[in-house]
């Protein structure tokens, strides 16, 4: 048996038993360029191979696609993990409910990836998305006139190791 | 020497406690658990007008719910967010009766956003199955767009093993 070693002191202490021996943080990254008023745009992203993804926050940027300046998030939000065939909500929600703006101005490449920061929602508890599964991730745009482009980020900690039982 | 099965149960003591632990019943804390947002929409609420959506819970799993997030915008295109809503809320779980508030509360003293999300000092468990009823007012002079989103944790039947 492989003895199961505690999380990292930057781990969270809720992570569930059985998943992974080593924790490192780990974003996936959604994107829909120009997106149309009105426009509702699925788009995949994928778990990396080598580890389940812990997804415990989520975060994102609008901008106006004509002068890349942030935009209001007028937008609808659902998440589907196609492997567990669970849906993360009844009906897609409210962009602005959940994620907390603004934070266009602070791209997701930059985004610090531990630790409670504002701008970023927390999830009271992680969901678990096993390794190469798809996020199939829909926006719906409640625009009338303005094209945004649109960066979705999940942050988390990928699981290496164990496989989950 | 520490067997499997005191290691198993080092890691379970070691790793489920966590947040809002201390609020599940003792049946239901070694319980698989995922988060989860139930939404309701009154698309559009007219002015001066109450309305009452009822979200049904997934039969499988308990619900915690831990915060009520919402957003109220203008019946327009686009629709605009409203700061200060003229909005009353009102919850109850229809199942037993109970509701979360002695009368219909104002939006902003009871329903969040992302930015400032609306966190329960406790949280609500909903049995499987259960049915919640959103009642909402709109005291504005105008029809509304209202977004009600249900923040929490779906706990499951069955338990996190090793």
């Amino acid at each position: 048996m492989v003895e199961q070693s505690p999380p990292r002191a930057d781990s969270p202490r809720w992570l569930p038993p059985g998943i992974g021996e080593e924790w490192d943080a780990q974003q996936l990254e959604a994107t829909w360029p120009a997106l149309l008023p009105g426009e509702a745009r699925e788009v995949r992203v994928r778990a990396h191979d080598d580890a389940d993804f812990v997804w415990t926050g989520l975060s994102g940027a609008v901008r106006d696609s004509a002068t890349g300046i942030p935009a209001v998030p007028r937008l609808l939000v659902s998440i589907l993990d196609e492997t567990a065939g669970s849906e993360a909500q009844s009906l897609p929600w409210d962009w602005e409910a959940l994620i907390p703006l603004p934070t266009g101005g602070l791209l997701p490449s930059v985004l610090p990836t531990s630790g409670a920061l504002p701008g970023w929602m927390w999830l009271p508890v992680p969901r678990v998305i096993q390794r190469t599964s798809p996020l199939l991730i829909r926006l719906e745009s409640l625009e009338a006139a303005i094209t945004v482009d649109v960066a979705l980020m999940f942050v988390g900690f990928g699981a290496f190791g164990g496989w989950r039982t | 020497v520490p067997t499997d099965t005191t290691r198993a149960a080092q890691s379970r003591q070691t790793l489920i406690p966590g947040l809002y632990l201390d609020f599940l019943p003792r049946a239901l804390r070694d319980r698989a658990r995922e988060f989860y947002v139930y939404s309701t929409n009154f698309l559009p609420l007219l002015s001066g007008a109450t309305a009452t959506q009822s979200i049904s819970m997934q039969g499988s799993s308990h619900f915690l719910l831990t915060a009520i997030n919402g957003t109220v915008r203008t019946d327009a295109a686009p629709p605009v967010l409203q700061a200060s809503p003229a909005v009353l809320i009102q919850l109850q779980d229809t199942g037993s009766g109970r509701r979360m508030a002695d009368q219909p509360l104002d939006w902003m003293n009871m329903v969040g956003r992302g930015i400032q999300p609306g966190l329960l000092p406790w949280p609500w468990l909903i049995v499987p199955g259960g049915q919640v009823a959103v009642q909402a007012t709109n005291l504005d002079g105008a029809d509304r767009q209202i977004r009600v989103s249900l923040l929490g944790i779906q706990i499951y039947s069955y338990a996190w093993d090793l």
